[in-house]
């Protein structure tokens, strides 16, 4: 009996056999359209990635500028060894601390009078006029202001010198970086969604005579979703896979050529494992041709 | 069993496709539903199948209420009624044997049955030599064999066909109506909308007539038209 037949256990792996066939099928047999769609999944990827590969390297070399700040710790004249020693404890156990390095008088003197020496006469001066200095990096230069200043509260010490207007400056522009590149990006991937959700559109229009047929001799609607949506999955692995070749060798590229000339570029370039990008950018074509087959179906569903 | 009980059919622009129809065909019978174009004989198949509602009234198939059938219903419903048109309406991309088969994947049907039902139906429409041709490999004739095999491959208890000889030649045509007839001898019930005069005479089954969405006649061995030759 047909109306008996159905049973949802038993039908649902010979139904995903049949539509992992059937949607090998549809792309070879809709030859044009398949490569239509990829054609237009790989550009949309392509300028997508191209362009979070160049959010992620303004915030590389915004970070790695970041780093390099410091603050520069100056001990009191005449503080005795094991005060700078427990000073050198406090300032490690500050809660962003990501070194301490303490520079001691004399060597700082030495260091000095060496460089300057034939510039400079320092021979007449007898005392070391510096001072003992920490110079602590933090893990976060976000937290520069705040840690200058618990530093300026702790016994011993006389003054502290950090950045402060430029780090505060290149912080916000890191962060406007971060937030632009963040809005572009997902701006960007609505668009890829649309154009690939209108490709595959256009490949069920011209099957549209099909649909109607399956749902004429009694298929469900997920009977008739279910290859449709893995062709779109298909096309868009494919698609998001020529679009990294196309990304990953145009960066390459680019890195060399300019680095050739901007040494300092090396910065400015966005440091990803290529298989995690690779990997990241065919699970996302995937979702997106699920996402536009499942989006376009529903029109043609609809009787 | 198809009731319909007080079916009018209008569309938005105002077009009145039925009109207050009632009418009643039992299991086993064979009937044609005659009428010129755009009289309305598609759209009471068309009922049937559930491709349209109605807009007033009731329609019944297998003691079922077609208005209140919900949307997911309507898969398991197609199966249970197979569907003949004018335009053949294969899948151009698949051959014979799997336009047939298709419709037996899409009941879920074990990879046994399809490959023991798919020849069998092709051979009773005279087509399992055939089975490896693509549609346009096919004669019409033998395109609407194929049609029809896909209709019955699910063993429905009806039969529907909308036009089915109309883009065939006259010897064609006797042809298919004589498979159908022959579908209907082995228990099946056989609705035919036509505008073929000829065949309707000669088989001389039971005839609804329709005239702009009313039925002007009903009759158990009915004709064309109602006189000889108007």
């Amino acid at each position: 009996m047909p109306g008996t037949r159905q049973r949802a256990g038993t039908m649902s792996l010979r139904t995903l056999n049949y539509a992992i066939a059937e949607s090998a099928v549809g792309i070879t047999r809709n030859g044009l359209m398949s490569t239509a769609s990829v054609i237009t999944i790989a550009l949309s990827f392509g300028v997508l990635g191209a362009f979070v590969l160049l959010a992620l390297g303004l915030n590389n070399a915004t970070h790695s500028l970041l780093k390099d700040f410091e603050i520069g710790v100056f001990v009191e004249h005449g503080t005795s060894a094991e005060d700078v020693a427990e000073l050198e404890s406090k300032l490690r156990s500050m809660p962003h601390a990501a070194s301490v390095t303490l520079v001691p008088r004399d060597a700082a003197w030495e260091q000095m009078k060496a460089n300057l020496s034939g510039q400079v006469e320092l021979s007449g001066v007898e005392d070391n006029p510096l001072q003992d200095r920490f110079r602590v990096k933090l893990d976060d230069p976000r937290y520069t202001v705040g840690t200058a200043r618990a530093v300026r509260q702790m016994l011993r010490v006389d003054e502290v010198i950090e950045a402060r207007g430029i780090v505060e400056r290149v912080v916000r522009i890191a962060d406007v970086v971060k937030l632009i590149g963040a809005l572009s990006a997902a701006a960007l991937f609505l668009v890829t969604a649309l154009i690939v959700s209108n490709t595959i559109r256009l490949t069920l229009h011209a099957r549209r005579r099909e649909i109607r047929i399956m749902q004429l001799v009694g298929a469900t609607n997920w009977f008739i979703r279910l290859p449709l949506v893995f062709e779109g999955m298909i096309l868009g692995a494919v698609g998001s896979a020529t679009a990294y070749l196309i990304v990953l060798g145009g960066s390459h590229y680019v890195t060399q050529e300019v680095t050739k000339t901007v040494p300092l570029f090396g910065r400015f370039t966005a440091d990803v494992d290529p298989l995690y990008l690779l990997g990241s950018m065919i699970a996302l074509g995937c979702i997106v041709g699920a996402m536009g087959s499942l989006i376009s179906i529903r029109r043609f569903l609809k009787a | 069993m198809i009731e319909f009980r007080d079916v009018s059919v209008s569309y938005p622009n105002d077009i009145q496709a039925l009109r207050d129809v009632n009418l009643r065909i039992e299991k086993g019978e064979f009937v044609f539903i005659v009428g010129p174009t755009g009289t309305g004989k598609s759209t009471l198949l068309k009922l049937v199948y559930r491709e349209e509602k109605p807009t007033k009234g009731k329609v019944f198939v297998a003691g079922q209420d077609m208005t209140r059938l919900r949307g997911g219903a309507v898969p398991r419903l197609r199966r249970s009624i197979g569907v003949v048109f004018q335009d053949f309406r294969l899948l151009p991309q698949k051959t014979a044997w799997e336009n047939v088969a298709f419709a037996l994947y899409v009941t879920g049907a074990p990879r046994r049955e399809i490959q023991t039902r798919t020849p069998e139906v092709l051979d009773l429409v005279g087509l399992l030599d055939r089975a490896d041709a693509f549609p346009h490999q096919l004669s019409g004739g033998e395109q609407q064999r194929v049609s029809i095999a896909r209709a019955l491959v699910n063993n429905p208890p009806t039969l529907l066909a909308d036009e089915p000889t109309g883009n065939l030649d006259p010897d064609t045509s006797w042809d298919i109506v004589q498979l159908l007839a022959r579908i209907n001898v082995r228990g099946t019930t056989v609705v035919v909308a036509s505008h073929d005069q000829h065949i309707v005479d000669r088989m001389g089954k039971r005839v609804i007539a329709l005239d702009r969405g009313t039925i002007a006649r009903d009759e158990a061995k009915g004709r064309y038209y109602e006189f000889a030759n108007p």
